[in-house]
């Protein structure tokens, strides 16, 4: 069902206050403007709402939240393009995969050169769960019974997502094609997990977070990181590979980022300056890092360097294995 | 099954102090407005509602939402019956006898009708869950795409039912709604048929679609009327006469029980709330002795379709409840809830905070009272509508629809859809092709592809899979049961019929 905004300016009316006044000349000199390009309720939106919230302590203006959802992520990432690059209107994503998604994948008109990510903030892993009610106890036990069984293992997937690209790297790490499994196309991930939580699939790479919600019907078998996450009670995948001598790239989950059309910071690199002073106040702010905590959210600064590296690399792996997804 | 521990808990938690209640009735008519503008969602109310929730405690704030979700379900019914514009999808069913009804001048009792349908289809659906919660939702989970696939062929049968005069024109239209259904992204990351439009990369936006389709066939064809009720002498807003419809609902009882428990099971499945009142719908017209009485303004249509769309929240609740999985958007929206409050969702949840869970259910039972005497009133001002000279009406009503569009897609998509479908609902209206079948073909269409391609895919093209899924089974014989028993008892009758005739014969 369609959860798509609605009246920004009356959802955002609460947010607009403690705004202490404008600064006569400099950046911003009107309203700043977060676009999500997602629906009201997910975790991005949910994150822009605090920020409108903390914000313009820090900015001198009032920060509203607009949501334009639709073609994962390219309705609103269009509009972003359109809007001048004057600074005043900034998207709040998760920068991977779906940028990167919607130029190899969709088609996109832009490119990673069309934009300045300023920061991870807010980075989730891959991981590799089975249901419960499955025998396999370690990733190498279901590898082992992928080979010995092809084309019987299913998995569920969110079409083009970093799970999907993911699950056949892994496959193609181990000279696998991908119909040596069953893969089974979900609409959205919350579909994909419902169905991994019952027991439809047998297997399933994605998300840490999502993951969360049904963890008491999942077993965790590996993590898609160089180290172990104390929370997750599985190694990280490169490890278990070791012994059959290979390694799969390891892709980021969701890495949300604001995003400003290149344009802008090229243009007005001061002003541009101004938005990463009040951002990088607003993420030392208090209570802004309670609101963070309370909503179980990252508050990192990596830096606009490490964070278009991490989005380029992201973008390579993904652009590798692209070709396969549709087979 | 239930824990009466708990149940004494809640009982305490909901009687020791007045603040819960608090919210209720806010809740209740948050949700009856937001369903005046065609266009806008309960999801959408929730969302909007969200910034209050770290405000309340948890208990208050699921009351909250729950008491959003309780109104916003009879809501949409109201647009649907007076001026045949459904709301969302899962008010479609409830148009078909509805503004029939309304047009003969039995408005007050369309309304009174559906008000105590979706009354007794909320209680039915939280009584369930009083009892079941938690082995509804295990149950939920085992349902995959085959048991999927099964449920929506079983709703485009609909589209046979609703052929309207010539079933040729009747099959046609319904394929045309299912091609309207593919448009978009496939889930295996196909664009078919957006012609290049980035727009139309997440399929057609089918309430916009819906409601320039109804709303153009039916309030174009007013134009040349006055008023919607025709009669001057039957253009009277009564209490009496929708308190009338009210305790009419329970003159079809077998109707009214079978909606509401064929909601609650389909509710269950993922996107089923949209369809549920389409199915029931049909089952109804299936089950009746004089199916050619439903589409006329027959009373059965508006109970089936408003108790069926009604418990399948119940449904939905049940999955969200038992395992912190939401299976549609409002629920979604409540999961975020229970994150503001540090509370997990999933079997810890009910097992943790049965309390809670518990004081939800009872409290959402009072509700369904409640929402009775307050839908009471708000029907009865809505029904003044009738009285508004339709060349005043039918102008903002379309203007309210379009902005509600535009509200759902926040793009110029919006109001270009319901312009663009607006036009092909008049063509089919002037040439006697039914829209209704288009609009089942639009929302079943992206549902019934994609359970049969994970279908496929599920099961390697292998047909013995289904040998190994027991429900998809018994879900099928029922499919086929539905349509060959019809068939066998017509013939038998016709050969009694027949051997009669023959006996008289000296």
């Amino acid at each position: 069902m369609n959860r798509r905004t609605l009246l920004a300016t009356g959802l955002a009316a609460p947010f607009v206050s403690r705004v202490s006044p404008a600064r006569a000349e400099g950046w911003p000199r009107r309203p700043l403007t977060i676009l999500v390009p997602f629906d009201v309720g997910g975790s991005v939106d949910r994150l822009a709402r605090g920020f409108a919230q903390y914000m313009p302590k820090y900015l001198g203006q009032p920060v509203t939240v607009v949501d334009r959802a639709g073609a994962g992520g390219m309705i609103g990432t269009n509009w972003l393009l359109q809007q001048p690059a004057d600074g005043h209107t900034v998207m709040l994503t998760p920068a991977t995969p779906f940028i990167p998604v919607n130029i190899l994948v969709t088609n996109a008109r832009y490119t990673l050169d069309s934009f300045t990510f300023v920061n991870a903030q807010w980075t989730d892993y891959t991981v590799l769960l089975v249901p419960k009610d499955r025998p396999w106890r370690t990733a190498a036990e279901l590898i082992d019974a992928i080979r010995a069984n092809p084309g019987k293992i299913s998995t569920g997937v969110d079409f083009g997502s970093v799970g999907h690209i993911t699950t056949i790297a892994l496959l193609d790490s181990l000279g696998l094609k991908p119909d040596a499994i069953r893969i089974v196309t979900f609409d959205g991930s919350g579909a994909m997990r419902t169905a991994l939580a019952g027991g439809q699939v047998d297997f399933n790479i994605g998300q840490g977070e999502g993951a969360a919600a049904v963890k008491d019907f999942i077993r965790p078998l590996a993590v898609f990181l160089d180290h172990r996450l104390p929370e997750v009670d599985a190694p990280p995948i490169n490890e278990v590979l070791a012994a059959y001598k290979t390694t799969v790239p390891l892709i980021n989950g969701s890495v949300r980022s604001f995003v400003y059309p290149a344009a802008f910071k090229a243009k007005h690199p001061e002003d541009y300056a101004s938005f990463v002073a009040a951002y990088r106040a607003t993420l030392a702010d208090p209570g802004f890092q309670k609101f963070l905590h309370d909503n179980q959210m990252a508050g990192d600064w990596v830096g606009e360097a490490r964070t278009t590296e991490i989005i380029r690399a992201n973008f390579e792996a993904l652009k590798r294995y692209k070709d396969l997804l549709k087979s | 099954m239930i824990d009466l521990d708990a149940l004494n808990a809640a009982f305490h938690l909901l009687s020791g102090s007045w603040q819960p209640w608090l919210v209720v009735v806010p809740g209740l008519l948050i949700g009856l407005f937001v369903h005046a503008v065609p266009g806008l969602t309960t999801s959408m109310a929730l969302a909007i509602c969200l910034p209050l929730i770290p405000y309340m405690d948890f208990l208050q704030a699921l009351i909250f939402m729950t008491a959003m979700y309780a109104g916003a379900l009879f809501g949409v019914a109201i647009p649907a019956i007076l001026l045949n514009v459904p709301g969302s999808a899962s008010a479609v069913g409830t148009t078909f006898d509805g503004f029939p009804m309304a047009q003969q001048g039995r408005h007050n009792e369309a309304l009174g009708l559906a008000l105590g349908a979706s009354c007794v289809g909320q209680a039915i659906a939280y009584g369930l869950l009083l009892l079941l919660a938690g082995p509804i939702g295990r149950f939920a989970i085992r349902l995959g795409p085959p048991e999927m696939l099964i449920v929506a062929i079983w709703g485009l049968t609909l589209i046979a039912r609703l052929r309207g005069r010539h079933l040729a024109r009747g099959l046609l239209a319904g394929c045309f709604g299912l091609l309207l259904g593919t448009v978009g992204l496939s889930v295996r990351g196909a664009a078919r048929g957006t012609m290049g439009l980035d727009l139309l990369l997440d399929g057609i936006p089918t309430v916009p679609a819906i409601v320039g389709l109804f709303a153009a066939s039916e309030l174009f064809n007013l134009v040349g009327r006055e008023y919607i009720v025709a009669d001057m002498t039957r253009r009277a807003v009564d209490a009496r006469r929708i308190l009338a419809g009210m305790r009419d609902v329970f003159r079809y009882p077998a109707t009214l029980l079978r909606g509401g428990l064929l909601g609650a099971c389909i509710g269950i499945l993922p996107g089923g709330h949209a369809i549920a009142n389409l199915l029931s719908y049909s089952e109804a017209r299936r089950a009746a002795k004089d199916p050619e009485a439903f589409g006329t303004g027959d009373p059965r249509g508006i109970i089936a379709a408003e108790s069926a769309n009604a418990s399948s929240e119940g449904g939905s609740m049940a999955t969200l409840l038992a395992l912190g999985i939401p299976t549609g958007g409002a629920t979604a929206v409540m999961l975020v809830a229970f994150g503001m409050h540090d509370i997990t969702g999933g079997p810890a949840f009910m097992r943790d905070h049965a309390d809670v869970v518990y004081a939800v259910i009872l409290s959402s039972l009072v509700q369904v009272v409640l929402l009775g005497l307050i839908g009471f009133g708000f029907i009865f001002v809505a029904s003044f509508i009738v009285k508004v000279r339709l060349r005043a009406l039918v102008p903002v009503v379309l203007a309210l629809a379009l902005v509600g569009s535009f509200a759902l897609t926040q793009t110029m998509a919006g109001p270009i859809t319901l312009a663009v479908f607006a036009v092909i609902g008049w063509l089919m209206q002037r040439f006697d092709y039914p829209v209704a079948a288009v609009v089942v073909g639009l929302l079943l269409g992206r549902m019934t592809e994609g359970a049969l391609l994970r279908s496929y895919q599920l099961s390697g093209g292998e047909f013995g899979y289904a040998l190994g899924r027991p429900i998809a089974l018994v879900l099928l014989g029922l499919l086929v049961a539905t349509f060959v028993l019809p068939m066998i008892r017509q013939r038998s009758g016709a050969l009694t019929a027949g051997t009669t005739r023959h006996g008289r014969k000296p």
